[in-house]
């Protein structure tokens, strides 16, 4: 065998070694957690005395859904007078503020305020906005997105059950899936649900979702608010939150949908800024890594981050030498027999023969699909959602082609960001 | 403000490691097991191959000693195009179950080198054959190297085409030349026919180098037929 060969197969052994290790750690937690788990799930919350709520849009050139989402948070399961609405136009050039001062004049009866200011980021809109909040929670809505009604009554039965909490996040769904990629994405948006909700007992919520997270006033502002420098604002605010030990749980019954992008180029654009913001971010907060103090957050969560990059470029090694480089072969073999195909089928000899299939990698690829497939499954029963939704077929091309797709983009942005090549949004 | 209380799971990881590192060794163990009983599996081929090749040869003594071989030749023909199929069949599980084991190449580089004179065997043989029965078989005599020749995959794809195509009446016997100075037989030949590059066939005392592509195969098929039809392909 030759060498490369030998150090490729040695890399990808390791990578289905920590494929297989996290795969079997999730499992194992939520088999171990299923109790806890189920009685979370089945105690139902109810909100004795609501308190108001700031709820910030921010928006940049959203004329096209804005009153959609304006529409669904004024049908909010929960008290008028309780609600403060307030749109953050940051510079948009479109007809934002047309649309959205429209909507004021139509709504009299609901406390809604549109802002202006010169564009300058979400996160800098965020920011401004905090300013101004008197109330003690406040939610962020993405105008893309819209809010189920019982979300924010069941958010605050939480919040008045658990003081101590600094920040809420929802389970989110992609806004009624159209295109193919809109459905993989609605399957992945699914399968993290479960995990997303299991990090919470370990203390390992890193990610604050743009619509609809809600958060803790006080706790926000002592933080210093939002990071301006950060592509992932949404998810540095999370890790800030961590630094200093504050509380983050997902709420399983506050329903978000987010319209995904449904074409190549914007969903490359969307997690080109989400995989860079992700690695910056535990660069800015390596001083956690395997830091006791932080424990499992130290120890797991941020390791668990960083091989997932690693194991996306193995990925992506292992599709071209296993998928890529055998169709070419076949591809030039068959230029040389001018496609004349013929005498194959003519002579097709159909043996099957066990020794063929290699037992022992396809053991462990097998578990690991299989695991994959159980832990979807069962985040699928816990956000009330189905995987064969869609049909079952997309499931193939989910595994097969979806993560290739993601992998690729997150190789580049491992290469760029050692490149250190900057990034606009 | 509250603080969060944190713990590290230690028991946890370590139990999920060893988990981990089990189904691992028991993938891996079944890796060496299958590549045991392939390696068996081709053994046992390889006795039913030299069991085939004594059968064809009581068959040829038999026909050599008739006045009349038309009625026995057919049968004796197919019988050796068999064998040889089941021989490249071989072959190419060899190569393929050796690209898949990490171990045993040393084992691997026996049984390749039992296919090799194997199949100089049957070249032999079926020159006889040929010779006695007055057949229009042609034989084709394949040089080429696993390791040292990139174009020699595209030289076997294009003979196999033929193979497929015209079933018994081509046979082709692949020599791998890395052989060569483990095998003494094969240095004999590349001498005898002057073999100082790969891939060469070699088609009736004739050695033709390099590379040559499905249209050269169709002309070089042609010329050594005694049935014109052939140049039709």
């Amino acid at each position: 065998m030759e060498i490369a060969e030998m150090v490729f197969r040695i890399i990808i052994w390791i990578a289905y070694f920590f494929g297989l290790y996290f795969c079997i750690f999730w499992l194992l937690f939520y088999l171990t957690n299923n109790k806890r788990l189920k009685e979370e799930l089945s105690k139902k919350f109810t909100l004795k005395k609501p308190k108001t709520v700031t709820i910030i849009v921010p928006a940049y050139n959203e004329e096209k859904t804005i009153i959609k989402t304006l529409r669904s948070i004024i049908s909010l399961n929960y008290p008028k007078k309780m609600l403060k609405i307030i749109v953050m136009n940051d510079g948009s050039t479109d007809d934002t503020k047309k649309v959205t001062e429209r909507f004021i004049r139509a709504h009299k009866d609901f406390d809604i305020k549109h802002i202006y200011q010169k564009n300058s980021g979400k996160a800098n809109a965020l920011n401004n906005t905090l300013k101004k909040i008197d109330t003690e929670y406040f939610t962020c809505l993405d105008a893309d997105s819209f809010v189920h009604k019982d979300a924010l009554r069941n958010m605050m039965a939480r919040f008045e059950a658990e003081p101590d909490l600094a920040l809420l996040t929802p389970v989110m769904k992609v806004y009624k899936p159209k295109t193919w990629l809109q459905k993989f994405q609605r399957l992945e948006y699914m399968s993290a649900m479960l995990i997303i909700k299991l990090m919470g007992y370990i203390e390992c919520n890193y990610v604050a979702p743009g619509p609809f997270s809600t958060y803790k006033t006080a706790y926000i502002k002592k933080i210093g608010g939002f990071d301006t420098n950060s592509l992932v604002e949404d998810q540095e605010i999370a890790y800030r939150l961590q630094e200093r030990h504050y509380k983050i749980r997902q709420c399983s019954d506050a329903l978000v949908y987010t319209v995904a992008p449904n074409n190549l180029k914007d969903l490359q654009k969307q997690r080109n800024r989400w995989y860079k913001g992700t690695l910056l971010t535990l660069f800015n907060y390596k001083k956690i890594l395997f830091n006791k103090k932080y424990g499992d957050f130290g120890f797991f969560q941020m390791p668990f981050t960083l091989v997932s990059y690693f194991l996306a470029g193995l990925l992506m090694l292992s599709f071209g030498w296993f998928f890529l480089k055998p169709t070419i072969e076949k591809i030039h073999q068959l230029i040389l027999i001018r496609f004349d195909i013929l005498p194959y089928l003519q002579n097709m000899r159909l043996s099957i023969n066990i020794l063929d299939f290699d037992i022992g990698a396809g053991l462990i690829m097998y578990l690991l699909f299989a695991g994959a497939m159980i832990l979807m499954v069962k985040s699928a029963r816990m956000t009330q959602d189905k995987v064969s939704q869609d049909g079952k077929i997309h499931l193939i091309p989910y595994f097969m082609i979806y993560f290739i797709i993601l992998s690729f983009i997150a190789i580049r942005v491992c290469v760029e960001v050692i490149v250190g090549k900057k990034q606009k949004w | 403000m509250k603080k969060v209380k944190r713990n590290l799971n230690t028991r946890l990881y370590l139990i999920v490691g060893v988990i981990t590192f089990l189904i691992f060794s028991l993938g891996i163990s079944l890796g060496v097991i299958l590549d045991f009983s392939r390696l068996q599996y081709l053994e046992e081929s390889s006795y039913f191959q030299q069991d085939d090749y004594k059968s064809l040869q009581l068959q040829y003594l038999y026909i050599s000693g008739l006045d009349d071989t038309s009625k026995s030749c057919p049968i004796l023909r197919i019988a050796l195009e068999e064998s040889i199929e089941d021989l490249s069949f071989s072959l190419e599980k060899v190569q393929e179950y050796e690209k898949g084991s990490a171990f045993n190449s040393a084992e691997y580089e026996k049984i390749k080198k039992t296919y090799t004179l194997d199949n100089l065997r049957y070249w032999l043989f079926s020159k006889r054959v040929k010779e006695t029965c007055q057949d229009d078989i042609i034989n084709i005599l394949y040089f080429y190297s696993t390791d040292n020749c990139d174009v020699c995959p595209n030289q076997g794809t294009v003979l196999t085409y033929f193979k497929k195509k015209l079933k018994d009446e081509l046979l082709v016997f692949p020599i791998d030349v890395d052989m060569w100075n483990k095998e003494k037989m094969v240095k004999i030949l590349m001498t005898q026919y002057n073999v100082t590059k790969l891939p060469t066939l070699i088609i009736d005392d004739n050695s033709y180098e390099g590379i040559y592509s499905k249209e050269k195969i169709s002309r070089l098929i042609c010329e050594h037929s005694m049935n014109k039809e052939r140049c039709l392909i």
